[in-house]
């Protein structure tokens, strides 16, 4: 219970410093930057969107961690974790693909290129979607977490795909973190690289919440039993 | 062990020749979806869009046909026969894998030709083109065959399988794809090398995959 | 060393827990009978001490080795007779003697498959496939099924269920062979009167709890069911 109190205090903390962060970053893609020299203002979408995509893209990581921990250890709290880090980044990545089929219309002319980055993309919402379908489809508790988590490690192939897809096929996508460092000017990493971070933050904190609600609907179900 | 991979293949074969009630239902499916393109898919743009619906067409009769090897056990309630004899899972899934393959160059040798005659199609390197599809296929059985047993206590399974088996093998399916236009247009093996290097890493490492977890794929 | 040690083993699916603190020890040579209503967990019990699920807590020992490293060896050496049949009813009896023989690693696979079938009855019938069969004498192709291995222990889940004077009578038969040639058995039923026609010893499963278990003889094993499932109820 120390223990459990400390963490809540923690998650607080990241939460409002996540969100803080999130506000200021915003502030500095939407009114600190000036317009960028070919896309305009348009470009300031990217601040938002590309965040989302790459902390979905970690997100996911999570689920395949839980779901292999779940597997290990068959304990019901790494089966609520990876539903809820899978949950949360479902979110991510459907913002990201809105966002950036707006952002397209506006770069690319079109809302949507079947670009090898966004196909790899879509093909990973869908393989997301389909865990929770196959999870509302099992009623047995092992069974579900059991299919639910295996099928998280077959699907996790997609998760570096999508990031890779630029680098294996031609794509619209710029690459942005080359090996040597960033594509992106000084002022613009400025406000990028701690947007990841704040996205980063409110990711983990809907995780630790919406798990713990789920733990404490369980534990609730056993008193019932 | 090699022995017990060849008893399971060997016995799912002698049930399906027996019954061929995997096989003809396969067969008809594949000859009604080729009919069905053949109508409506208007001639003059046919030799551009072939590859897509041969591929569609095995895609389809594979997403039935391949999930029949568990199902058919499960029905049977032989898995359980198959759970408690000394045969290890990865065997057990092995043994399936193989059975769904040969399936595979069965339907491939039958549905290739009528697709071909049916839509009067020209295939620049049919070797190729029969090389490309296989290796599709084989991809395609490695993840169906382990994924078929995650719905074995699902829902309307039938449903569901293709919804959580389509997006996970969608690389097989664009690559295989591409791979076979390039074989329709012509070209050579060297053309295909990409496609050869994606299709076989995918393989590869959906086998270590399916591997891994089929121990717990198939507990209860 | 015995035959089957399970010691504080518990079976939860989900909030459901099948089996709750369960421990018994069974002798090799000796007979034992599961008795408890539908759903008591007997099935469950069976499925773990074959090695067809896992435990999520306790230790289920069969001839020494745990469950948790449950070897092919040990499989080897159990025989499943249960009320689905487990044979493929589209090959012949010949066929899916051989299949399992061979799973199995049985030598001589052939004429030990020629022997069972012989002794069974089935050898003019070897050919036919399952399929064709009379309800009898599938129940006596599944006990050739799972004696093909000769077996030192023989797990027998609800075998009665659906069987006619005839068959039930070939099963009392072969259980008292078995015992005759030293097996271990294990017998689940939800039927008294099934106890103390097949086995020597009786434990009595309900509601995943093991409440006893005694030899058969002495006070009338109703009565002590029903003291049991009283006093369970009670505490």
């Amino acid at each position: 219970m120390e223990i459990e109190k400390k963490t809540q205090g923690i998650i607080m903390l990241i939460s409002v410093a996540g969100f803080l962060l999130a506000i200021l970053c915003g502030y500095g893609a939407l009114i600190y930057l000036g317009p960028e020299k070919t896309l305009g203002d348009s470009y300031r979408i990217f601040f938002f969107h590309t965040p989302s995509a790459i902390v979905s893209l970690l997100g996911f990581t999570g689920t395949l961690i839980f779901s292999v921990r779940y597997l290990i250890r068959r304990d019901v709290e790494s089966d609520i974790y990876a539903v809820s880090t899978a949950k949360v980044s479902l979110v991510f990545v459907t913002i990201a693909l809105i966002m950036g089929s707006i952002w397209a219309k506006f770069a690319w002319g079109e809302y949507w290129n079947w670009d090898p980055r966004e196909t790899a993309v879509l093909i990973l919402w869908f393989v997301y979607a389909g865990y929770f379908a196959l999870r509302s489809a099992i009623d047995e508790f092992d069974a579900r977490a059991r299919s639910s988590a295996i099928f998280a490690v077959f699907g996790y192939v997609t998760v570096p795909l999508a990031y890779l897809s630029t680098r294996i096929w031609a794509s619209l996508h710029p690459v942005i973190i080359h090996t040597t460092g960033m594509n992106l000017e000084p002022r613009m990493v400025m406000v990028f690289v701690p947007m990841i971070f704040a996205v980063l933050m409110i990711y983990i904190s809907f995780v630790w919440i919406d798990g713990r609600l789920k733990k404490i609907e369980y534990q609730l179900m056993e008193v019932v039993e | 062990m090699l022995r017990h991979i060849k008893e399971i293949a060997i016995k799912d074969l002698r049930l399906e020749f027996r019954t061929k009630s995997t096989l003809n239902f396969m067969l008809l499916f594949a000859l009604i979806t080729s009919m069905m393109f053949s109508i409506s898919v208007p001639f003059q743009s046919i030799q551009g869009t072939a590859p897509g619906l041969l591929w569609l067409v095995f895609l389809f009769v594979g997403l039935m046909g391949f999930s029949r090897a568990f199902l058919r056990e499960v029905e049977l309630g032989t898995l359980d026969g198959l759970k408690s004899a000394p045969v290890s899972p990865s065997d057990i899934l092995l043994g399936k894998v193989i059975y769904n393959l040969v399936l595979v160059l069965i339907m491939e040798a039958i549905i290739v030709p009528v697709f071909i005659g049916l839509f009067d199609l020209e295939i620049g390197n049919l070797p190729l083109a029969f090389l490309v599809i296989t290796t599709g296929n084989a991809g395609f059985v490695v993840v169906s065959s382990s994924l078929s047993t995650l719905v074995l206590r699902a829902r309307s399974r039938e449903l569901l399988a293709p919804l959580i088996m389509f997006p996970v093998i969608y690389p097989v399916i664009s690559t295989t794809i591409s791979g076979l236009r390039m074989a329709m247009g012509g070209g050579v093996l060297m053309d295909v090398k990409n496609e050869f290097i994606l299709l076989v890493s995918f393989i590869i490492i959906m086998l270590i995959v399916s591997l891994l977890t089929f121990e717990y794929a198939l507990e209860d | 060393m015995k035959a089957i040690e399970i010691s504080n083993l518990v079976k939860r699916y989900g909030n459901f827990t099948a089996l709750r603190d369960v421990s018994l020890e069974v002798n090799i040579g000796d007979s034992w009978a599961i008795l408890g209503p539908n759903g008591a967990g007997k099935t469950t019990l069976i499925r773990i001490i074959s090695g067809q699920a896992k435990p999520t807590g306790g230790e289920v020992k069969v001839f020494g080795v745990s469950s948790n490293e449950f070897t092919e060896e040990i499989k080897r050496r159990i025989g499943i007779l249960s009320h689905n049949h487990l044979l493929y009813e589209d090959l012949t009896a010949w066929e899916n003697l051989i299949f399992y023989g061979r799973l199995y690693g049985v030598e001589g696979i052939e004429d030990v498959a020629e022997d069972m079938l012989r002794k069974m009855g089935l050898i003019g019938r070897a050919d036919d496939p399952v399929r064709t069969f009379s309800r009898g004498m599938k129940q006596k192709l599944a006990i050739a099924r799972a004696l093909i291995h000769s077996p030192d222990l023989v797990i027998l889940d609800e075998p009665t269920s659906g069987l006619d004077v005839r068959s039930r009578k070939d099963l009392a038969d072969m259980v008292s062979s078995l015992k005759r040639d030293g097996k271990t058995v294990l017998f689940t039923t939800h039927n008294l009167e099934e106890v103390s026609e097949f086995c020597s010893y009786v434990a009595i499963l309900h509601r995943g709890r093991l409440l006893g278990t005694r030899r058969v003889g002495g006070e009338p094993l109703e009565d002590y069911y029903l003291r049991l499932v009283e006093d369970a109820s009670t505490h």
